[in-house]
């Protein structure tokens, strides 16, 4: 932890190569984060590089150097909600039309079975609406498939702290997939 | 297997499915897994959730190498690394001071010109910016290509403007210049419309001449031609100097316009052409003349210019009439000029070809010979007939006329009066009038023509006729056929054809006789022909005469008119009303009897009017008559009018009136006058009310001579208010020979007096001395109008009394004025000297004032300092008893026993005064004395003085300096000490002492106020100088306090170890200053700031509406590749 601290203090003072390896330790956490709010992995993926480069930009003004990912994590929010906002004031300004070129021009789903986005957007939902301290190891684990060495990473746990509440988190996704979606966990 | 293995197993089953366990954990999950199948249905459970959820996110998984797309755009994208915080800082007051500075440019430059110019432009007001602005507009034109020259594009810019005010005309240049403007727009729009009135006016006479020529039947488009021509005349005639001036300034396709105005259109101004007749006889001739007309380049409708030859036309009129017999001047031989002429003269042209026969007779060219008789008269005064008459003679015989008959009358007077009659040639009958001109005066003439012509025409066709009959008759004869009583009845025939004949001819030559000469009567009339010859004198005498008896009178004059031989033509006696005579005798007497008939009748009576009046006429004429001239004198004719004076006015009235101290008394006497001097009395009349009001008049007449004694003697009667003495006008009706007189008499009660005094009084009792005022009136004989005690307010009781008392008595009341009181105020008012007052008696009007409730004069304000209020205040009221002083306000204020007052307000007499001054003194001590004389003019007594006396604890007067003194000491509590002994020493005390002490500094501080008296204050300084270093010395005078013994000092003395700084002085004040100066240039620099943002700021947001603009058009194509992508 004390080794990330002093990551946190280098990238501060204008290290590049300190914030790069930031980023490596934190990237899928926050895409994690942007997904469960946009639920659109593109979206999520342009987010995340947004993400970086206003934390890049007002890095300086950090004070807190333990509560980096926090930090992050509330940037990370931040751009999503403005992402949101520039979307909706979009088809307000344009309506049909361009919505209408998004749907076209959407990733054709042909080889996924119908019902699967779907089931996965209520998945994203369940996901959502966990308890705060299983939402993102959970998102981690599953939607990222990461394992757990690199979950620790980016939560930034100790590997035993994270076992708790994998198990517990589990528990919760496992009961409440069970209950939405009872054809999915036979 | 224990129940905790199995618990901890399945907590690690997620993090073994993750692959997070160590190796020792493993063995030791699979130990358990081994014997626990439920934890392996668990952990297959878990595996096969992970891959539904694998399935499930496989998808949306990112695309490996996330972390490096990342880094990668973090290190190709613009980053910009924020600024540290002083590198802002920096950057923020270099904006600051960049903006100020732009701010401090542009208040420094003040505006530029090119902003405000382009500012004035821009709002379109020309007169406004001025010349820059017309520089503006011009720089505009010459962009434009309107105006290739500066100087003719400036010319109409400004002529626009003079156009529109002057009308049409010039106005048309404001199609030029086409400005975005309003007023130009307007002028523009009225430009063109004239331009097309214009154009039409040009275009359409050049087509209608051309028409006309062509066919002169057409007249259908007539009336349309008219009005367009009206219109366009209307714009040329209005002004075509200044419009030709203005078309000079316009360049380009209007020249052309121009140039055909110039030409053409002043024909067109002229009235239309006569429309052709087209029943003419021959319209090709007029055309014909129309067409040479132009070829000689003259105007082809101004028939005005033919005017001057009418004259000669009309004066050929008469030239064939003298020409007797001689023909007619053809047609044919007219002048040249007339049938060009005659078209444009009359209306309907005539064609210069016509038949004799069809000319009308009153056209000059009348085939007929005409006959016309000319006569006249003329009337001249002249001096002498005979030579007149020659003149005549000589005259008519140069102008081959004679003299036809002369009559001639000679008038009683001498003067003779004729009338000549001349025979003359036609012709030469104005040459003759001209002749006889100056024979004389010539009074009156008159020139007559008659025209025979018709008459004499007929003579003529009847005398042919009558001689064909006669030849005829004739050839009956000679032929002797028929039967002898045919040829008889022939033969008679023929003597009465005969007879017409000789008739007809002398007819005809009777009026050639007259043709031929003109008769012109001549009046002479000698010059005076109205002197007179003889004077007819005629005496009228017109007498009046006043006698006492009438009768009788008339009897004597008629006795001396029949002495005096005279005929009596009227006579009568009247008598009227109220023993009134009149008697009136008109008679005609010899002149010579008439002077001693004047002297007769003189004595019967008195003359009151005697006209004599001789009237001369003349005789043969109304001239100024010759000294040598018979006069006749006729009989005097005399009117004489008696009559007696009972009911004539005398000329003179005496009106008196006069103010009595009895009136009846003197009514009687009065009548009693009158009667003795034979007075008649025509009316009196006694009015009494009461013995004081009672008035009188007498009316009457008295003789001439009485009169001057009756009046004086009625003015010693009483008191004279009015004398009239009325004259009547002066006419037949009136007599000087009697007075009348018209007295009124007045009680002395009903007439106002002249005097009025009115007088204030200040008395100790009101009662008593009204009651001493009005004996003394009764005592004088006064007469009393009112009398009023008012004593409803016991403390201020009045009297009023005024009464009227005569002159002789006034001494005796002002005595008793004196006696009884003091006089506050006192008015003498003489009223206007007028008719109804009078001088004799004087009216009092007196009001009495209780002297308590006079204000005094003289009032003192003393506030008195006493060591013992109440003591002072009982002091001064046993004073004030002892004194008999009226005490008006007395109050003792103990209620603060720190501050008792006491107030005492009391008037007392002068004789008072000084005991009162004593006790005063004895009671404490004048702190103030305020003395105050009230103005001579107010009501306020003199022997009586006011006093308001304030009494007050003499330890509350105020401290008259106020010394404020610092003494750096060593030891504080000894020099307090001794100070505090110091104090008792020069009898002062002290008031107030704090001490303090700051612990830490070891700064002691003792603050001693000290009340001492004023004297002993001097020198305290030097006094406290001895105890250390004296820091501060400050002296305050308080200058409401009075300075006398009682005056105080306080002593304020700050005693301390320590260095006391005045809070006033020192770095405050520069601090003070500095951040003064600082906030002045802050806000400054803070007002550059604002103007600069002023400035920046339009530009600034003209730039980003800009940018978002283009950010606008460029806006749809942006997002479709993100949605493709």
């Amino acid at each position: 932890m004390d080794a990330e601290i002093a990551l946190v203090r280098r990238a501060r003072d204008g290290d590049r190569g300190a914030f790069e390896e930031l980023v490596r330790r934190t990237t899928r956490l926050v895409y994690s984060k942007l997904y469960l709010e946009t639920g659109d992995p593109h979206q999520a993926e342009d987010l995340v590089q947004e993400t970086y480069l206003r934390a890049f930009r007002s890095m300086a003004q950090m004070t807190n150097l333990a509560g980096f990912r926090p930090w992050l994590l509330t940037i990370a929010q931040s751009a999503a909600i403005d992402a949101y906002r520039k979307s909706t004031a979009k088809r307000r300004a344009e309506p049909d039309r361009v919505s209408q070129e998004v749907l076209d021009h959407a990733p054709a789903p042909a080889a996924e079975e119908p019902g699967r986005t779907e089931t996965r957007e209520r998945v994203r939902t369940i996901l959502q609406s966990l308890p705060e301290e299983y939402r993102l190891p959970l998102t981690l684990r599953y939607l990222d498939g990461a394992d757990y060495e690199s979950i620790t990473m980016q939560l930034g746990l100790s590997a035993t702290a994270l076992r708790g509440i994998l198990y517990r988190g589990m528990q919760l996704l496992r009961k409440a997939v069970k209950q939405e979606i009872p054809h999915e966990s036979r | 297997m224990s129940h905790a293995d199995h618990e901890w197993a399945r907590e690690q089953i997620p993090a073994h499915l993750a692959g997070g366990l160590s190796a020792e954990e493993r063995a030791r999950l699979e130990a358990h897994l081994s014997v626990c199948a439920e934890c392996i249905a668990e952990i297959d459970a878990g595996r096969r959730f992970e891959r539904v959820m694998d399935d499930l996110f496989a998808p949306v998984r990112p695309k490996p190498g996330l972390e490096e797309r990342v880094i990668r755009s973090l290190r190709t994208s613009p980053v910009r690394r924020p600024l540290p915080a002083v590198g802002r800082v920096v950057m923020g007051v270099a904006a600051l001071v960049l903006l100020g500075l732009v701010g401090l440019v542009i208040l420094e430059k003040e505006a530029p010109t090119w902003i405000i110019e382009g500012i004035a432009s821009s709002t379109g007001r020309p007169t406004v910016a001025g010349p820059q602005a017309g520089a503006f507009f011009e720089l505009q034109d010459e962009a434009k290509g309107e105006f290739p020259q500066g100087t003719a594009g400036a010319g109409g810019r400004w002529g626009w403007r003079s156009g529109g005010k002057d009308g049409r005309g010039p106005a048309l240049e404001g199609t030029v210049p086409e400005f975005r403007n309003k007023e130009l727009m307007s002028a523009t729009e009225m430009a063109k419309a004239l331009d097309r009135d214009l154009r039409r006016a040009i275009v359409d006479p050049v087509y209608r001449k051309d028409a006309e020529e062509a066919d002169h039947n057409q007249t259908a488009d007539e009336e349309d031609f008219k009005k367009a021509k009206g219109d366009s005349l209307d714009f040329v005639s209005d002004k075509p100097f200044k419009g030709k001036g203005t078309y000079d300034t316009i360049g380009g396709g209007l020249a052309a316009g121009r140039t055909l105005l110039g030409r053409d259109a002043p024909p067109a101004a002229e009235p239309p052409p006569p429309p052709a007749d087209p029943a003419a006889p021959r319209p090709d001739d007029a055309v014909m003349a129309l067409r040479e007309e132009r070829e000689r380049g003259q105007s082809v409708y101004s028939y005005r210019d033919t005017a001057p030859d009418r004259p000669n036309l009309e004066a050929n009129y008469f030239k064939p009439g003298e020409a007797g017999g001689k023909e007619a001047p053809k047609p044919e031989t007219k002048p040249e000029p007339a049938p060009a002429k005659r078209p444009a003269a009359s209306p309907t042209p005539a064609p210069p070809a016509r038949s004799p026969q069809e000319a009308p007779p009153q056209e000059p060219p009348a085939p007929v010979q005409r006959k016309i008789i000319r006569s006249g008269e003329v009337e001249f005064e002249i001096d002498n007939f005979d030579s007149a008459v020659a003149t005549v003679t000589k005259i008519a015989e140069s102008e081959r006329g004679f003299v036809a008959t002369v009559n001639s009358d000679k008038l009683p007077n001498g003067k003779v009066r004729g009338v000549v009659v001349v025979r003359v040639p036609p012709e030469n009958l104005d040459r003759l009038l001209l002749q006889l001109r100056g024979m004389g005066e010539l009074k009156s003439q008159n020139i007559r023509s008659q025209d025979i012509t018709k008459q004499y025409t007929d003579l003529e066709s009847q005398l042919r006729a009558a001689k064909t009959m006669e030849e005829r008759l004739i050839k009956i004869i000679q032929e002797g056929k028929g039967e002898i009583k045919d040829l008889l009845a022939a033969e008679k025939e023929l003597g009465v054809w005969r007879t017409k004949i000789e008739q007809l001819t002398g007819e005809m030559r009777y009026y050639n006789n007259l043709v031929s000469l003109s008769t012109l009567t001549i009046t002479l009339t000698e010059k005076e022909i109205r002197t007179p010859f003889g004077v007819i004198r005629t005496e009228r005498v017109q007498i009046s005469l006043e006698v006492e008896d009438v009768e009788k009178s008339h009897r004597e004059a008629l006795a001396a008119v029949a002495e005096a031989k005279g005929r009596v033509s009227k006579s009568e006696l009247k008598q009227h009303a109220a023993g009134q005579f009149n008697a009136v005798l008109e008679f005609e007497v010899a002149p010579a009897a008439s002077g001693p008939l004047r002297d007769r009748f003189k004595q019967l009576g008195t003359v009151a009017q005697l006209d004599v009046h001789t009237l001369e006429e003349t005789e043969g004429g109304s001239g100024r008559a010759p000294q040598e001239i018979k006069v006749t004198q006729k009989d005097s004719r005399w009117s004489v009018s008696i009559y007696n004076l009972a009911n004539i006015q005398p000329r003179e009235t005496v009106q008196l009136n006069l103010a009595c101290l009895d009136a009846e008394k003197a009514y009687r006497d009065a009548l009693a006058r009158a009667e003795a001097a034979g007075a008649r009395i025509i009316g009196s009349n006694l009015n009494r009310q009461k013995n004081d009001q009672t008035t009188g008049t007498i009316n009457f007449e008295v003789k001439d001579a009485e009169a001057g004694a009756v009046l004086a003697d009625l003015r010693a009667l009483g008191e004279v208010m009015r004398l009239t003495v009325t004259e009547n006008p002066d006419t037949a009706h009136v007599t000087r020979s009697k007075r009348g007189f018209l007295v009124s008499l007045f009680a002395m009660g009903t007439v106002a007096p002249r005097e009025t005094v009115t007088v204030r009084l200040a008395a100790r009792s009101v009662g008593d001395a009204h009651r001493a005022l009005f004996e003394a009136a009764g005592k004088a004989e006064a007469r009393i109008l009112n009398s009023q005690v008012n004593q409803g307010d016991p403390r201020n009781p009045t009297a009023v009394l005024s009464f009227e008392v005569r002159r002789l008595k006034e001494a005796e009341v002002e005595a008793a004025l004196k006696a009884t009181g003091e006089t506050l105020s006192r008015t003498t008012l003489r009223a206007q000297d007028h008719e109804n007052v009078i001088d004799s008696k004087v009216l009092y009007t007196l009001t009495v004032n209780d002297l308590a409730n006079v204000p005094a004069r003289e009032s003192n304000r003393v506030s008195l300092a006493a060591k013992d209020v109440a003591a002072a205040f009982r002091a001064m009221q046993d004073a004030l008893r002892k004194a008999d002083a009226w005490i008006h306000v007395s109050t003792l204020n103990e209620s603060d026993r720190q501050n008792v007052t006491a107030a005492l307000t009391f008037d007392v007499r002068r004789e008072q005064d000084a005991a009162i001054q004593a006790a005063l003194m004895a009671a404490g001590t004048i702190y103030t004395r305020t003395t105050q004389r009230a103005p001579e003019s107010a009501g306020a007594l003199d022997t009586k003085a006011r006093y308001e006396l304030t009494v007050f604890d003499r330890a509350k007067i105020p401290h008259r300096e106020t010394h404020v003194l610092a003494v750096e000491v060593g030891r504080v509590e000894t020099a307090v000490r001794t100070f505090e002994s110091l104090v008792a020493e020069l009898k002062g005390r002290v008031v107030d002492a704090v001490h303090t002490q700051q612990g830490a500094s070891g700064q002691q501080t003792s603050r001693i106020s000290a009340d001492v008296p004023l004297a002993a204050s001097r020198g305290i300084a030097d006094r406290l100088r001895e105890y250390g270093t004296l820091t501060l010395a400050q002296v305050n005078r308080n200058p409401q306090a009075p300075e006398n013994e009682l005056a105080t000092a306080r002593l304020e003395v700050t005693f301390s170890n320590d260095l006391i700084i005045s809070p006033e002085s020192g770095p405050w004040a520069n601090i003070k200053r500095g951040l003064s100066v600082s906030l002045t240039a802050g806000s400054y620099a803070l007002m550059l700031i604002m103007v600069g943002v002023c400035f920046v700021l339009p530009v600034a947001l003209v730039a980003w509406l800009a940018w978002k603009g283009v950010k606008k058009l460029r806006g749809p194509s942006a997002p479709a590749p993100t949605a493709a992508s």
